[in-house]
């Protein structure tokens, strides 16, 4: 008797499932779809209406409060504001709020150790990582338990833990994960990629490491709440980067441009 | 309102992919209840495009990355869910220990990996169909499965560490 090969079990499961997955019948039938279709339809005629009233309203008291054309005010969410500059490694000088700042997040300093102005918020060990994270060849993507870490980031050069994993850029707490096997950088992987942004509301947004149709990679609102709920990868731009947003997940939410004020490298 | 004929060719599309979709929202979910929740969104956005994916070669290759956009949104959704509510488990009672581990493993890896997994391992299409569908070269379909399934495989390979009551599956 020979034991299957990786492809055969991996398919011998798969095929099982997919078989299983057929076999339940349809809980819906063609005619309770087309009618929902229907419904969806008016609800979106009615909430688009709703859209430009709430957007009309937020023009009008926005010219009042803060005046027309561009605010000096300071973001909503301020961590970037505040966030102190040996947590990260900027590759630009600029003055926050007249251009998009590009940020090169580096959780470690140059001598290996954590960054002081970071808090480790939770250690965990890994049980794998691999290095094919969002940020980059330099980053992984870790598993620990029931939870997906991506990016994690390892000291320069290393073979083995710790990573630190941050959920939000722009905050101060991170996920040290340790595990003694780390995988070599991805080879062929763009060195770097903007793989975080806040926009201009101070939401912050994530790449997340899956495929997507017309939608994200940005995923928004999972550290910051805000009404964008994910966006396209940003396009430079002088003084400001922008991104195409939605407001919802759905092929129906249209996109709007949103001025960028940090991007995270 | 869309004439009977339309209506007519959506019914027998929806009855012939409906099984085949629903197979592979299982694959990627592990969850029987989520696979027929997504694949009847993944169907009735269809229907919302008809007009357009009607006059497709192949209206089903639309539905089902439709399909597997949604699935892999559910795990990010997931993803949130169990950072906020750590404790919380997604394990089924009735579902089989290897499918849970083969979900689980899809679950861990990048969308268009475990995309590409699918298409070939599980539907049977070849490198180049795969390459075709995610519009890859075939090289990078080539290394993806071959990273891909060495992660799932070995999931596979290992035995559920913690049985329901306590005690080694």
């Amino acid at each position: 008797m020979t034991t299957p090969t990786d492809e055969e079990r991996v398919a011998m499961v798969m095929a099982d499932m997919l078989s299983a997955g057929a076999a339940r019948p349809p809980s819906v039938t063609p005619a309770d779809l087309r009618s929902r279709a229907q419904g969806k339809t008016l609800q979106r005629v009615d909430t688009k209406v709703l859209v430009a009233l709430v957007a009309v309203a937020a023009v009008i008291v926005t010219l009042i409060v803060v005046g027309p054309l561009r605010s000096t005010n300071p973001p909503v969410h301020p961590p970037v504001a505040t966030q102190p500059s040996t947590t990260t490694t900027t590759t630009t000088t600029t003055v926050l709020g007249e251009e998009t700042r590009q940020i090169t997040y580096e959780p470690f300093t140059a001598a290996g150790a954590i960054q002081p102005s970071l808090r480790v918020s939770a250690t965990f060990s890994a049980q794998t990582c691999v290095a094919s994270g969002v940020a980059g060849n330099s980053s992984y993507r870790c598993f620990a338990g029931n939870d997906i870490y991506d990016p994690c980031f390892a000291r320069p050069g290393a073979t083995s833990g710790p990573l630190l994993c941050p959920s939000d850029p722009a905050g101060d707490t991170v996920v040290e994960l340790t595990t003694s096997d780390l995988p070599a950088p991805l080879q062929g992987a763009p060195d770097t990629r903007p793989w975080a942004v806040q926009l201009a509301d101070g939401q912050v947004c994530v790449l997340v490491n899956a495929a997507w149709g017309g939608l994200g990679p940005l995923g928004c609102g999972s550290t910051t709440p805000g009404p964008v709920a994910d966006c396209h990868i940003p396009v430079t731009g002088s003084p400001f980067w922008t991104a195409a947003c939605q407001d919802q997940t759905t092929d129906a939410s249209p996109f709007t441009t949103n001025r960028v004020d940090t991007v995270w490298f | 309102m869309r004439d009977p004929g339309a209506e007519q060719a959506y019914d027998a599309f929806f009855q012939s992919a409906w099984p085949r979709l629903q197979g592979q929202a299982y694959v990627l979910t592990g969850s029987r209840e989520q696979a027929a929740d997504l694949t009847q969104e993944a169907l009735l956005r269809a229907w919302t495009h008809w007009d357009r994916i009607s006059r497709y070669e192949n209206s089903e290759a639309w539905t089902r990355r439709v399909l597997q956009n949604l699935c892999i949104q559910s795990w990010r959704k997931s993803q949130v869910r169990r950072r906020a509510d750590p404790d919380r488990t997604a394990t089924s009672a009735d579902v089989p220990d290897d499918h849970v581990l083969l979900a689980e493993a899809m679950r861990r890896l990048p969308g268009d990996q475990a995309r590409a997994l699918l298409l070939h391992d599980g539907l049977g299409f070849t490198v180049a169909e795969t390459a075709r569908e995610l519009g890859v070269p075939d090289g990078t379909v080539k290394s993806w499965l071959s990273r891909s399934r060495k992660i799932v495989a070995d999931n596979l390979n290992r035995s559920i560490r913690t049985a329901p009551g306590g005690g080694e599956a």
